[in-house]
């Protein structure tokens, strides 16, 4: 049953993560004709040694296997699943050598976290940092939110191998916005362009009446629009968006992050006309569902600190964090250390639990998705009919996504798999934080954070946190990005490929 | 003491007369005038709030009227500074009296973990001024600045001002420029009130204590040279690969 990589199978990964890193060097142009144009000499001639490191290293994977081969579903499982880690070592070069970062592995985390989308940051001194190294890391959020593959599909990358359709859904994504893979990624890019451009306009003007510098401004509003279209969460000022003090951008940037978290697909939908769709859509049902109940108890759990008794205070902050934390963007517009002594933990725990749901499948929100949840509830009404209706009954449980469909066994137990995997990630992350002598309800929220790709963190990923713990977490951004299954069934072939028993039976 | 004034005068009125002189010269030395701290003292800008009392920097300002041991301004101060052989103030009183008008120096690293003791309690940090001035949003006198820590703990605050005292500002923290290091002093707000809830300080008094610098960073080809190298390699190797491309078909 479980097949081992062979060396051809190796070679021909090899070769398209090559191609893909190649294709990250080509990236690495964006921060060094931004740093050129700035005059921001150091910060430009690092990202032309970086770009110079992954091409030379992408194109030496490319001769394992010249001719360029069609990929199979286990050899696209295996490219998808090691492109984030292979993208973000090479990537991390040029952020390391920027001193902003006091270790490898720091600059490692972070470029796992902007790739993932997760938006956790360890950076030291954010607000000093160069403009070129600000653009290299919201391309990295821009890149990892759309898809690593969905950019590269989109680019023709991987050329005319065919190679689309497997690398496609083993990143995650199931649905064909248009029957056509490549057509698919081009109106993913194309929906992004069109909203970060409006968002940019508009947050660009709002930021010059504020005072801000209008170069400044635009490269600020260019930022924080594509990190809150792809729910990234990392923003160029480490106050992360309490820093603008605006509840116009903070209005804008809701709508942003939801309309980020919606999948694609009803993207689509909504913009051939057909709004019905969207209404429909047993996501679009359950996400409504579950904040009005997570805003209702988290006001409620709010409410009774006596620091933030203030209605208006509880409606403006409360009401960003719920959305930041449902989209699973991060942004925040209060400080860390409020979310740890100003908010009860009624309310720091209701954040964890609206990150651990997450948004829309299909969308670049991360977190369990509301879709599931939803076919779960689907599945318990289904028990429960069952359990009341006489034995000869069939019971038939109908819901709504794209169409009308049956809700069947395989669709309810892909549901469950991957939100018991993401449970019990969720506790082991929780676990491995409380064995490095962190707070308990701080170390589950730090786990959820990063499996969920949420970002919201309490303190413990800081600068200088421990290197194992370090590891878990990105192992856990890592997980969370791919949505298990690609990731498992990767780890499954490796481990079986290096099983000597296996080599023994197949020879 | 001469023999012709031990026979004039009695015991009791000779002790009497030492007391009295003694007593003068006390009177004498406490009526000399002298300077509170802070007079003839250029650049603090630190003015004392009207009304308000400050024990060891922490305020409770609804017991200021109550408080009459440390009452702010310039009343039992004795005018007037020592001052040395060239006639220059001496910027440290030692004969100031202790009062109440210490201020507790914060650190904003403390503040950026700090918990519901810190709240409403009068503070004075030191900072870089990071960013850029933002326009309070329904107020057009004040404005927000964010201030770093200088200790490399990289921890800020968040700073509500006049726009007139930001006039000192010359220079916002940024790539190539190091900001203008502020002192401010106001009242912390761990859960602002005023301001839908967010950490802040309301500033009362601000100056400068260093002016910002712009770090200039030559061109230099130097450093562009490895980066061109791999590039041309990487090229070079690009160029390869598609000649045995070409070959294999």
């Amino acid at each position: 049953m479980w097949q081992r990589f062979t060396l051809y199978d190796l070679r021909v990964i090899g070769h398209y993560l090559g191609v893909l890193l190649q294709f990250s060097a080509i990236l690495m142009a964006v921060p060094l004709v931004v740093g050129l144009a700035f005059g921001e000499w150091e910060p430009a001639s690092r990202y032309l040694l970086g770009g110079g490191i992954a091409l030379i290293a992408g194109t030496l994977l490319r001769f394992l296997q010249v001719a360029p081969a069609r990929l199979g579903r286990r050899q696209a499982l295996a490219v998808t699943g090691l492109a984030w880690i292979i993208l973000a070592l090479f990537a991390s070069i040029p952020m390391w050598l920027s001193g902003h970062y006091t270790t490898y592995l720091d600059a490692l985390f972070d470029c796992v976290s902007g790739l993932t989308t997760t938006g956790a940051s360890i950076i030291v001194d954010l607000d000093h940092l160069s403009v070129a190294d600000n653009m290299f890391r919201f391309t990295m959020i821009l890149f990892g939110g759309l898809g690593l593959i969905v950019i590269a599909l989109s680019f023709g990358v991987f050329g005319k191998s065919g190679s689309g359709a497997s690398l496609f859904s083993s990143e995650g994504r199931s649905e064909h916005v248009v029957p056509n893979v490549v057509q698919t990624t081009q109106f993913i890019a194309r929906i992004t362009a069109i909203v970060v451009l409006i968002a940019t306009s508009i947050i660009t003007v709002l930021c010059i009446i504020m005072g801000i510098e209008p170069v400044r401004a635009l490269l600020q509003a260019f930022w924080v629009s594509i990190s809150g279209f792809v729910t990234g969460g990392f923003t160029p000022m480490s106050s992360s968006i309490l820093y603008y003090h605006s509840f116009a951008i903070e209005l804008l940037l809701m709508i942003l992050m939801i309309l980020g978290s919606i999948s694609f697909v009803v993207h689509s939908e909504v913009w051939k006309g057909r709004i019905k769709v969207f209404y429909r859509d047993i996501e679009t049902k359950t996400m409504i569902v579950w904040i009005i109940v997570a805003t209702v108890v988290f006001t409620a759990a709010l409410s009774v600190s006596p620091l933030f008794s203030d209605m208006l205070a509880i409606l403006r902050r409360g009401l960003f964090m719920v959305i930041s934390a449902f989209t699973t963007t991060g942004f925040q517009i209060i400080t860390t250390n409020q979310l740890t002594t100003a908010f009860t933990s009624g309310a720091f725990l209701t954040i964890a639990m609206i990150m651990a749901i997450g948004g829309g499948a299909g969308s670049t929100a991360g977190g369990i998705k509301a879709s599931r949840v939803g076919i779960i509830f689907k599945s318990i009404t289904s028990t429960i009919k069952e359990a009341l209706a006489p034995d000869s009954a069939r019971i038939i449980v109908p819901y709504y996504h794209l169409g009308r469909r049956i809700l069947t066994p395989e669709i309810v137990r892909e549901a469950m798999t991957v939100f018991v995997l993401f449970v019990v990630t969720y506790v082991i992350g929780a676990l491995a934080g409380i064995a490095h002598g962190y707070d308990a309800s701080q170390a589950i929220f730090e786990s959820i954070a990063m499996t969920s790709n949420g970002g919201l963190v309490t303190g413990i990923v800081s600068p200088g946190m421990p290197v194992s713990l370090e590891l878990i977490y990105m192992a856990q951004m890592w997980v969370g990005r791919l949505e298990f299954v690609t990731l498992l069934a990767l780890v499954v072939e490796i481990v079986v490929s290096f099983n000597p028993r296996r080599w023994k039976r197949q020879s | 003491m001469s023999s012709w004034v031990r026979r004039a005068v009695p015991h009791c009125v000779r002790a009497w007369w030492a007391v009295i002189t003694l007593s003068c010269v006390v009177a004498l030395s406490l009526s000399v005038p002298l300077p509170a701290y802070g007079d003839d003292n250029p650049g603090t800008g630190i003015e004392e709030p009207p009304g308000e009392t400050l024990d060891a920097g922490v305020v409770e300002p609804d017991q200021a009227a109550d408080n009459g041991e440390g009452e702010a301004g310039s009343e039992g101060q004795p005018s007037g500074l020592p001052t040395d052989g060239d006639g220059n103030a001496n910027d440290i009183n030692f004969q100031q009296l202790p009062d109440s008008s210490f201020i507790y120096d914060t650190a904003i690293s403390a503040l950026a973990g700090a918990d519901s003791y810190y709240n409403n309690q009068m503070v004075q940090v030191t900072g870089e001024v990071i960013g850029d001035r933002i326009n309070a949003e329904f107020d057009p006198d004040h404005c927000w600045i964010t201030l770093q820590a200088t200790d490399g703990s990289s921890a800020q605050v968040i700073a509500y001002l006049t726009k007139d005292q930001t006039s000192g500002i010359d220079s916002y923290g940024a790539y190539g420029r190091r900001g203008t290091i502020l002192q401010v002093r106001g009242t912390y707000y761990l859960v602002c009130p005023d301001h839908e809830g967010i950490s802040d300080i309301h500033g009362d008094a601000v100056s400068v204590v260093s002016a910002g610098e712009v770090i200039e960073t030559p061109f230099r080809w130097s450093v562009f040279i490895p980066g061109l190298l791999l590039v041309l390699i990487g090229v070079a190797l690009v160029v390869f690969y598609r000649y045995l491309q070409e070959r294999q078909r």
